[in-house]
């Protein structure tokens, strides 16, 4: 049934799924039009004689169709009910499900500025990702951006699910904002989150590959104002948007068909703009502003691991940090496949403890140390002691800093992990011992009742010097729990036969 | 001859904007055949898709009109004044059915007695209307079809059907 | 004995320095010994015979009095130990005495006690057996009054409970009734325009639409739609 008085407009021009439309006298932007069979659409621009609106939907729009005033903005409905949902950008449950009736009550402006300094804080919490690699040497804080970036099968969507399923039982909510992904992936990250009870405190927002441009443009900004409105709950938010290159592309799509002059690499001149308006909104907010804190983390894929491109460049300057995942450590076995000399966290280092700060810092210096060594020592057969203590001491702490998928080291568990390379438990040793007895060492600091306890004190100890020295005194006992490797297996084989014969001998 | 002249002779005739420009294309078209001689052979022209009323208008018009254009202002005039009709926004009248074009001229002179004498309207159907007319006007839209009373009177008229009903 | 052996001991001590000063003493010539040396010869025989006599004596005598001090001391320790057993058998009879008194008193008592713990016993059963007849009497009718007060009121609720899940149902259904009654309100309204969107264009003949038109137009001038 049609309202008697509305305003209206009628399409000039259609461009894929740009439209122009005359009248439309009070319409502003982010408004939402509608036709008359129920395509609607998003007013993005105003000429001086036109409208230029985004069409959402699926159909074709045609010149002189009607397209009418809703009187709303752009809005997505936001609540607790979202929580274990998939949506599209504008609400729409994907996840075979209906919305609640209380999900027309609440919704979420798209395009909310970001809160000024007054409303900030310093970041001060680390977020937890449960993996030793990030959270030991290069820490994420809650409120910071870090963006995420490498080649594809870099392992880096593994590592995001593991940070969403180890944010289990901390209060963090999580928001995964798949852009232009195919509907496949889509599909099978929720299986995963549900397989790993990690639903819960996620919600999916998805446009797929096949959903119109606009569609997938506006993904983003429902993540982010799904997250503006727990975050002013006192909440603390994870968002993860999948990724920003394409949402790039969509945009230098729209901007194209919209006459707007192409700047580098046929990008639109703001599109940094566009990026950083988004990331800007995430940040660690004080009471004033409702408390709670939003975490970005977004993803950029890299072709044949450049970084230097336009869009990988504009993001690393709008965030506080970057992880570079590299498809050579991937296919090497090392996970998180996180090049660690090229990563970095501008924030992160605050948010940790002094141990834990002392702590990465000095293995850092190893690791610098034993790369500039590592030239050295491929040329001489007879190397000093030091300089193979340094290149143990590498060896056995990039094995502690590997973890497999799906797997949750406790920040303890992480401080002592990361301190038993300097201790002498692998002096001596090569390499396969640290790799054999990885696991070994893990399950022994989780459930023997001595060790369990120095594992909570560790947080506890004043400095990383204490921390040694009380480690030192356990070393002889893990030690002996531990296996040996096979070389020392064959030697103690050895030994004991050569033992057994004596006694036979002796019976004789 | 001016544009502004121009347009006044196209409006006298249409009184819509299809037309208007309509006229204004045969129009130039003779004119250019006028001044540039152009051969009979030049493929189909816009006289020959024209209707009988279009034909007869361009047949009838006097000899001297031709004469105010000239090679070098043709091009210029009927720009400006495709602009002009352009610029000119139509009342856009919604209605059941296809108005014949005699009625279309009658709707046209009328509102022209209130509106001016370059006032447009265009027309689109609209069958669910049942009768009446709704109207958009510089980006407001507004229904008096037969079909928005129905709706805004649903009430009364369902009272009337269960009285209907009841004294069966 | 210790006698006899430092005697003994004296006398080896004696032959021992005897024979070292026959060997130290210089050889006489084989041929002709002189006289002076044998007679210096018979008399340290002599004397040694006399010296062997005398220790043979005295160790005679240590032994004599060695056996002597032996069977002394034997007596007496003989006449010690029988005192001694003496005095043991006194005293393990007087203790004997006193203990046996002791117990018998000691009997005495605890046959008393056990006879006044089976008096109290007997007495304090009877009041318990009492007591907890009274208690389990209580205790069944406090039972009977809850039970009846709770099913009372069970019943009670039940009957709400289900009086409102009945006046919830029925507005369910009133609510449900209602939306239907408003969907087959709005299907007559849709059916209406329906048929006369089919009927009126062929019955209305040009002229009425147009009046109809010139009526919409008036009333959008009246209310000044046209500005």
């Amino acid at each position: 049934m049609a309202q008697k008085t509305q305003e209206v407009g009628f399409v000039t021009s259609v461009n894929n799924f740009l439209i122009h439309l005359n009248g439309l006298p009070s319409v502003r932007i982010n408004d939402l039009i509608e036709s008359d069979n129920g395509i609607r659409a998003w007013v993005n621009a105003l000429l001086p004689d036109s409208v230029e609106a985004l069409v959402l939907d699926e159909g074709k729009s045609q010149p002189g169709q009607l397209f009418r005033s809703t009187g709303q903005k752009i809005t997505t409905p936001s609540g607790q009910f979202l929580l274990g949902r998939a949506i599209n950008p504008l609400g729409v449950p994907i996840d075979g499900k209906i919305l609640p009736k209380e999900s027309s009550k609440t919704s979420a402006d798209f395009d909310r500025s970001a809160p000024g300094i007054k409303f900030r804080q310093t970041i001060n919490e680390q977020l937890q990702t449960g993996i030793i690699l990030v959270d030991s040497l290069i820490p994420i804080g809650k409120g910071q951006r870090e963006l995420v970036i490498g080649d594809p099968r870099s392992g880096k969507i593994d590592f995001l699910i593991d940070v969403i399923i180890n944010q289990k039982n901390t209060g963090v909510i999580c928001i995964y904002a798949s852009i232009g992904k195919p509907i496949a992936e889509v599909r099978s990250l929720i299986d995963t989150l549900r397989t790993n009870q990690a639903l819960p405190y996620t919600i999916i927002v998805a446009a797929s590959s096949s959903d119109p441009a606009p569609l997938i443009f506006l993904t983003p900004q429902t993540a982010f104002a799904l997250a503006e409105y727990f975050q002013t709950q006192g909440k603390d938010i994870l968002v993860i948007l999948d990724d920003l290159g394409i949402h790039a592309k969509i945009y230098r799509e729209i901007a194209l068909l919209g006459d707007r002059a192409p700047g580098r690499e046929s990008y639109p001149g703001d599109i940094f703009y566009q990026h950083a308006h988004l990331l800007e909104r995430a940040g660690n907010f004080n009471p004033m502003a409702g408390g709670g804190s939003i975490t970005a983390l977004p993803v950029i894929d890299t072709n044949l691991n450049d970084f230097t491109g336009f869009i990988p460049t504009n993001i690393m300057a709008m965030t506080d940090g970057h992880l570079l995942f590299r498809s050579a450590l991937f296919n090497q076995g090392q996970r998180p496949a996180i090049d660690l000399s090229l990563s970095v966290s501008r924030v992160g280092q605050q948010t940790q403890n002094r141990v834990q700060n002392s702590l990465a810092t000095r293995v850092k210096q190893i690791l610098a140390e034993a790369a500039q060594l590592e030239t050295v020592s491929s040329f001489s057969f007879e190397l000093p002691y030091a300089t193979r203590l340094t290149l143990n001491q590498r060896d056995a702490i990039e094995e502690m800093i590997k973890q497999p998928p799906l797997t949750r080291l406790p920040r303890e568990l992480q401080i002592i992990l990361l301190a038993l390379p300097l201790t002498n438990l692998f002096q001596d040793k090569d390499k396969s011992f640290a790799r054999l007895n990885h696991g070994r060492i893990i399950e022994l600091l989780s459930t023997e009742p001595e060790l369990i306890n120095l594992v909570r004190e560790a947080t506890q100890l004043s400095s990383e010097d204490q921390l040694l020295s009380v480690l030192q005194q356990y070393t002889p006992y893990i030690a002996s729990l531990l296996q040996p490797t096979a070389t020392t297996r064959a030697n103690s084989s050895h030994m004991k036969m050569s033992n057994t014969s004596a006694t036979i001998q002796k019976v004789t | 001859m001016t544009p502004e002249e121009l347009v006044d002779l196209i409006l006298h005739e249409s009184f819509t904007p299809t037309s208007a420009m309509r006229y204004l294309r045969l129009l130039k078209e003779r004119v250019s055949d006028k001044l540039f001689q152009a051969t009979e052979e030049a493929g189909q022209s816009e006289y020959q898709l024209a209707s009988v009323r279009e034909k007869q208008w361009l047949d009838n018009l006097p000899i001297d009109l031709f004469n105010r254009f000239n090679q070098n202002s043709l091009h210029n005039i009927f720009t400006r004044a495709e602009e002009n009709i352009k610029s000119i926004q139509p009342l856009i009248i919604f209605l059941a059915f296809e108005l014949p074009e005699t009625e279309i001229s009658t709707l046209g002179a009328y509102l022209r007695q209130d509106f001016g004498s370059h006032f447009l309207i265009e027309l689109r159907i609209n069958p669910y209307l049942i009768a009446g007319a709704a109207f958009s006007w510089k980006g407001i839209y507004k229904d008096y079809s037969l079909q928005q009373k129905i709706s805004d009177n649903h009430q009364a008229i369902l009272k009337v059907l269960e009285e209907y009903r009841h004294k069966k | 004995m210790p006698i006899t052996a430092l005697l003994s001991l004296v006398a080896v001590v004696a032959f021992v320095l005897f024979l070292k000063e026959y060997f130290s003493r210089p050889k006489p010539s084989n041929q002709f010994p002189p006289p002076v040396l044998e007679e210096n010869h018979l008399k340290s025989i002599e004397l040694l015979h006399q010296a062997v006599q005398n220790a043979n004596d005295i160790i005679t005598n240590a032994e004599n009095d060695a056996l002597k001090v032996v069977e002394g001391s034997e007596e007496h320790a003989g006449r010690l130990v029988d005192n001694y057993e003496q005095r043991i058998n006194q005293l393990a009879g007087a203790l004997e005495g006193s203990f046996q008194h002791e117990v018998d008193l000691a009997n005495k008592q605890y046959d008393k006690y056990l006879q006044d713990l089976i008096a109290t016993g007997k007495q304090t059963q009877a009041r318990i057996e009492e007591t907890a007849r009274q208690q389990v009497n209580d205790l069944f009718e406090r039972f009977e009054q809850n039970l009846a007060t709770f099913l009372t009121q069970t019943q009670q609720q039940s009957l709400t409970s289900i009086e409102l899940e009945i006046k919830a149902a029925r507005q369910l259904i009133d609510t449900y009734k209602a939306q239907q009654l408003m969907l087959v309100d709005e299907n007559i309204i849709a059916i209406l325009e329906k048929t006369l969107m089919l009927v009126l264009p062929k019955k209305l003949e040009l002229k009425d639409h147009m009046e109809l038109i010139k009526e919409s137009l008036e009333k959008a001038k009246a209310e000044k739609f046209f500005v």
